[in-house]
């Protein structure tokens, strides 16, 4: 432990590009659903500016109902984000707002009806981030984000790898 | 927003959008439309059934003449919070209204319960007219202990029903007309004893044991509107199975009233309630449902009016208003299932 933090703090900061695990509360017609997402993430800017920008696609899909009627719910959000970034070492700290647009594929079975229907729901996003080296060109990142889609917030949080660039 | 494709949609967003449903959708549902619900027949199997709802005038919000939907809010011992609007996500198959998540089906299903429900009652003779509209909260913070065991809660004094998503892959127990028609039971019982709907309940100022007695007697008569009505004697059975709560059982009253050493939390209201619940289906299968409900109404009014806080009490009018098939079938079944108590045969 003590090698990995005086690794970091000895790092120069980068950008870095990965993947991640999310943990998202889609918001549905009457409440929050938790479900895990898949994110491809890529923290770009100048090592040394205190700014930053934040690329994310997000993917998530859920398959709800009962023994009557099925749900299958495919999410995909892709987001652009600017913000600062601040931090005196390898690990940096981001806060960033940008839009964001969710495509929401739902496809409905039942015996009495079904139907497929597919949503384009821009919104914005808005999202703090810590990101940092772990070892050698490998790094982390970790996020808490809200994005409005729709009458509705969706909130997030996740912790991806990712290589330092 | 649901603009899915503006007029000069590039042909990669085209493609990407694909089937029914991928234009421009109406903001507005078309008015009058069947939505698919889960519906039960009289056979009592449930499927999934595109029905029209007149009662329900906005589907999207839940709103319409039984009541208004709720997203969240908060239920405190100061009363209900109201969280916000309900925007039930929909798309057309033909001219059927379809919820795109389950949250609305389940939604749509039980109002589409009780707008049957209180049609059944009415055309009975029943008035349950002051009990609406109602407001109906879907998942609402809470901070209050209240029997929400079957997903789905009345609370006295608020004219609220409560409702929570399940993980049963079976009929959701809000979307089980028989739990709709338990719960509405509270409202009634509400109705019934205090003479108004929404208003105060007296009996929550007694002391612990009384107000469990009461809550006992309540569970049974809710258990009675919702058997009675459907003629179902085990109305969870089509989303768990809770035999205990079955009315044809054996059980007697004893050993189920509530005692000092209970607590406020340690009693079960279920157990003593699925007794009463089980004498009025003797007088049933003795009668007919509708009589029987009828006699259950009319006694628990009278039990009401009286200010009784002893929920036996019930039995012994029921007993004394019977007459007939009914009479003998209540005097057999309450000297068994109450051994303890001095029927008046």
């Amino acid at each position: 432990m003590l090698i990995l933090v005086a690794a970091a703090l000895a790092a120069e900061p980068a950008p870095m590009v990965g993947v991640g695990l999310d943990v998202v509360a889609w918001h549905t017609s009457a409440r929050h659903d938790l479900h895990p997402a898949l994110t491809a993430f890529a923290h770009l800017g100048p090592s040394t500016a205190p700014w930053s920008v934040a690329l994310e696609a997000t993917t998530a899909r859920r398959i709800d109902g009962d023994a009557f009627v099925r749900y299958r719910t495919v999410h995909l959000r892709a987001d652009a984000l600017a913000g600062v970034a601040l931090g005196t070492h390898a690990t940096r700290f981001h806060a960033s707002l940008g839009p964001a647009l969710t495509v929401r594929a739902v496809a409905v079975a039942s015996d009495a009806a079904s139907t497929a229907a597919t949503r384009l729901e821009p919104g914005v996003r808005g999202r703090v981030a810590l990101d940092g080296p772990l070892v050698g060109r490998l790094g982390w990142a970790w996020h808490v984000g809200a994005t409005t889609r729709g009458p509705g917030l969706d909130w997030d949080a996740g912790l991806g790898f990712g290589v330092r660039l | 927003m649901r603009l899915l494709t503006p007029p000069a949609a590039p042909p990669l967003v085209a493609l990407l959008l694909g089937a029914s449903n991928a234009g421009c959708t109406p903001p507005v549902p078309p008015e009058g439309a069947p939505l698919l619900v889960i519906g039960r027949d009289a056979s009592g199997g449930y499927a999934p059934v595109a029905r029209t709802l007149p009662e329900l005038s906005d589907p999207i919000a839940l709103d319409g003449e039984l009541g208004t939907g709720f997203r969240g809010g908060a239920l405190t011992p100061d009363g209900y919070h109201e969280g916000g609007p309900l925007a039930i996500d929909w798309a057309l198959d033909g001219d059927v209204l379809v919820p795109l998540d389950e949250d609305g089906l389940v939604l749509w299903s039980f109002y589409a319960h009780l707008a049957d429900l209180r049609a059944e009652l009415e055309a009975g003779g029943h008035d349950v007219a002051p009990i609406f509209p109602v407001r109906i909260a879907y998942t609402p913070a809470s901070v209050l202990d209240f029997a929400a065991a079957e997903n789905a809660a009345f609370v006295l004094g608020q004219r609220l029903f409560v409702l929570f998503p399940d993980a049963l892959d079976s009929v959701p127990l809000a979307a089980n007309a028989g739990v709709v028609r338990h719960e509405f039971g509270h409202a009634w019982f509400e109705l019934l004893v205090t003479g108004e709907s929404g208003g105060e309940v007296p009996w929550l100022d007694e002391p612990v044991v009384v107000i469990q007695g009461i809550n006992s007697l309540g569970e049974g008569f809710s258990d009675m509107v919702a058997t009675l009505t459907l003629d179902e004697p085990d109305f969870f059975a089509p989303s768990v199975p809770q035999p205990s709560r079955d009315v044809r059982s054996d059980a007697i009253a004893t050993g189920r009233y509530p005692s000092a050493e209970d607590g406020p939390l340690g009693y079960d209201p279920y157990a003593l309630g699925t007794v009463y619940a089980a004498l009025l289906w003797d007088v049933r299968e003795a009668t007919s449902p509708a009589m029987a409900l009828d006699l259950a109404v009319g006694s628990l009014q009278t039990w009401g009016a009286a200010g009784d806080r002893d929920p036996d009490r019930f039995v012994q009018i029921l007993v004394q208003r019977a007459s007939g098939d009914a009479r003998t079938a209540a005097c057999d079944s309450a000297t068994v299932r109450f051994p303890h108590l001095d029927v008046p045969c």
